[in-house]
């Protein structure tokens, strides 16, 4: 597992640049010694397969080209040494050269190979003091081989030390997505040569993949995604293509047929041979939606069927209704008795109160399927037309909008103010004293960025409602005035104005006292913006 | 005046029958299609209807399809359009105001207020 996560490709690079360095100044200066007839034999060839070597690992985008170079290193290093202790009996000198190449990131901090190389390069070393060499070359010699074990042992330590780094961040990191709800995935890629998506390589999984896929990690850590998943039903190579060439993250919803699970789906960029891919089962959550939804369905619908059969009972009522009312009202006084008069009298009031019921059930139908819209609105500007609208040479309404009423337009439900603000100016118009009515509007604030609202006060002076009275207010039907109650045109009852007032988001307030008068508070939300 | 009720309840159409008999001579229509029929022949007989009372909600033909071809057939001619009050049970306002685009003159609601109805015949000149 350690050595799978970790690549740190620039290191590697600014190792082999370094070996790439070294073996070329070693080269110029046995060039500049001559003299050493095997460069251009077997030297020759290993030198120009690790320079080759090199440079893909340098330059190339994947470790595949580094790995075939160094099998290839090896075999040629394994001939053309078997081939000078069988013919010349000289030193494995390649086997030296062939361990600049081992010497990347895999194994520079590898303690077996690290000790090897120090025994090798002491050994060396401790030859090339006591050797019969030539001054200079003896000087080159000693030099390289400190300056090699030195620079690798740097760089060892370095690579230790970014390796134990990593590892501590990456097993924190581990521990928090192993532990994670949601299912996390990390994929190798792999590409061809045009850098094409072909495969990609399971590297690890956590406890939540297990438990969504139902597959145990160690059958198919290690394998490819074709291979562990042959059954899989998403495209997923154009999706991992697709975030691969897009460099960014990819999200999708979908129902797996296979895990019969809603999944919410996100492929990640990691870099250009990683992706990581994280799934959440969201199927609890849209079966929970979707049985809200069917609740609701269910309910408009009976809330549809309710209005529509108060609707017919209304229409259905109204004909033979107006066949009687109609008869009665036809009927001269002259025709009938005296006796007889208040008996027709009484049925056609009866009529009235049975038409006005059927008119308070239309408009109650109406105001069920009323749409609320909010509109840009001046509320002093309303609230004054409405007053000059039932404004008389007996009434003395006086409107006391305070500082805080907004002076600029505001979102507000026009139609319901309208409505319900002149239905209860005209009932504190008809109880009053004088025709004294008052009007408060002021506009408050609740919180930033949260609604408000405007509430308009409208208090009369007259002989107030009793308590008994004023816990039936807001009944429909409680009312004992029903020819009075409704009259044609736009009116609206006290319990129609709550109601509107309540399914807009406000309410309807009323305080009275006998003998003092009543007050109404009109409560409807606005918005700033 | 001629006056045309155009009515498919039974005591409705005996309520307005007698209640605007005293103004003029009433012809009775069932459904929508009865009452252009008569609308019809009279206009070809140059004697328009003064007054139409129009039921929306009718058999066969409703009272705004009949409002409609009524207007086209008068448009036709040259008689002179005769005034249409509807009459429903229904507090609908979109047929309301496709009725009043038709070119109906006024509404009832049922039932009918004797006195506002006067009022409205009033206004349309219709009675003193």
């Amino acid at each position: 597992m350690k050595e799978k996560y970790l690549r740190q490709p620039n290191i590697q690079r600014i190792i082999d640049g370094i070996f790439l360095f070294m073996f070329i100044v070693f080269i110029i200066f046995v060039r500049i010694e001559k003299g050493m007839p095997y460069l251009f034999g077997y030297d020759a060839l290993i030198a120009s397969v690790l320079v080759l070597n090199h440079l893909a690992a340098i330059f190339s985008k994947s470790d595949e080209g580094s790995d075939v170079g160094m099998k290839v290193l090896l075999f040629v290093v394994i001939v053309t040494t078997g081939i000078d202790l069988i013919k010349y009996h000289t030193a494995p000198f390649f086997i030296h050269i062939y361990l600049y190449a081992l010497f990347s990131v895999k194994y520079i901090t590898n303690r077996k190979l690290s000790l090897f190389h120090w025994i090798y390069c002491t050994l060396v070393i401790g030859i090339a003091i006591f050797a019969n060499m030539d001054g200079l070359y003896k000087i080159y010699y000693i030099f390289h081989f400190v300056i090699l074990r030195v620079g690798l042992t740097v760089v060892g330590l370095y690579v230790k030390q970014v390796e134990n780094e990593l590892y501590s961040r990456y097993l924190e990191q581990f521990m928090l997505i192993e532990n994670a709800g949601e299912s996390f995935s990390i994929y190798r890629l792999i590409k061809d040569k045009d850098d094409k998506i072909l495969d990609a390589e399971i590297l690890n999984v956590n406890k939540a993949f297990e438990k969504l896929s139902g597959i145990k990690k160690e059958t198919i850590i290690g394998k490819r995604v074709a291979e562990a998943f042959s059954y899989a039903e998403l495209p997923w190579l154009d999706l991992v293509s697709k975030v691969y060439n897009s460099k960014k993250s990819f999200n999708e919803m979908r129902f797996i047929t296979t895990v019969q699970k809603y999944i919410d789906l996100n492929i990640y960029y990691i870099d250009q041979n990683h992706i990581a891919l994280l799934m959440n089962d969201v199927t609890d959550g849209i079966e929970k939606e979707r049985k809200m939804k069917t609740i609701l369905d269910r309910f408009e619908k009976a809330n549809e069927l309710k209005s529509q059969f108060l609707k017919d009972v209304n229409h259905r009522l109204r004909n033979p209704l107006n066949g009687m009312m109609g008869m009665m009202q036809l009927v001269t006084y002259d025709e009938v008795g005296e006796d007889n008069r208040e008996l027709l009298n009484s049925a056609l009031l009866e009529m009235r109160h049975v038409r006005n019921i059927l008119n308070q059930i239309t408009k109650y139908v109406e105001i069920q399927g009323m749409d609320f819209d909010f509109t840009k609105e001046d509320c002093r500007e309303i609230i004054g037309k409405v007053v000059a609208s039932v404004e008389s040479n007996e009434t003395n309404i006086v409107i006391k909008t305070s500082s805080e009423c907004p002076e600029k337009p505001v979102f507000i439900e026009k139609n319901v103010l309208i409505l319900t603000f002149k239905e209860v100016l005209l009932n504190a118009i008809k109880y009053t004293k004088d025709g004294m009515v008052d009007i408060y509007a002021k506009f408050y604030y609740s919180e930033p960025d949260a609604s408000n609202y405007i509430r308009v006060d409208v208090v009369d002076y007259g002989v107030g409602i009793e308590e008994e009275a004023l816990k039936y207010i807001f009944n429909e039907f409680y009312h004992h005035d029903f020819v009075n109650v409704y009259r044609d045109g736009d009116r609206i009852t006290i319990p129609m104005c709550k109601q509107m007032l309540v399914n807009s988001g406000g309410d309807l307030l009323v305080e009275s006292n006998i003998g003092q008068g009543t007050k109404v508070s009109i409560i409807l939300p606005v918005y700033k913006d | 005046m001629k006056i045309l009720i155009a009515e498919d309840d039974l005591t409705s159409r005996l309520f307005m029958k007698k209640y605007l008999s005293k103004y003029g001579t009433c012809d009775i229509a069932m459904n929508g299609m009865e009452a252009i029929d008569l609308v019809m022949n009279a206009v070809e007989s140059k004697e328009n209807y003064d007054l139409i009372c129009l039921d929306i909600m009718m058999p066969k033909v409703d009272g705004l399809k009949a409002l409609k071809v009524i207007r086209e057939i008068e448009g036709k001619s040259s008689v002179t359009p005769s005034k249409i009050i509807m009459t429903t049970a229904l507090n609908d306002k979109n047929s309301i105001n496709e009725a009043y685009d038709y070119g109906c003159e006024a509404y009832a609601w049922k039932p009918i207020d004797v006195d506002k109805f006067n009022e409205v015949l009033r206004k349309l000149k219709l009675i003193d």
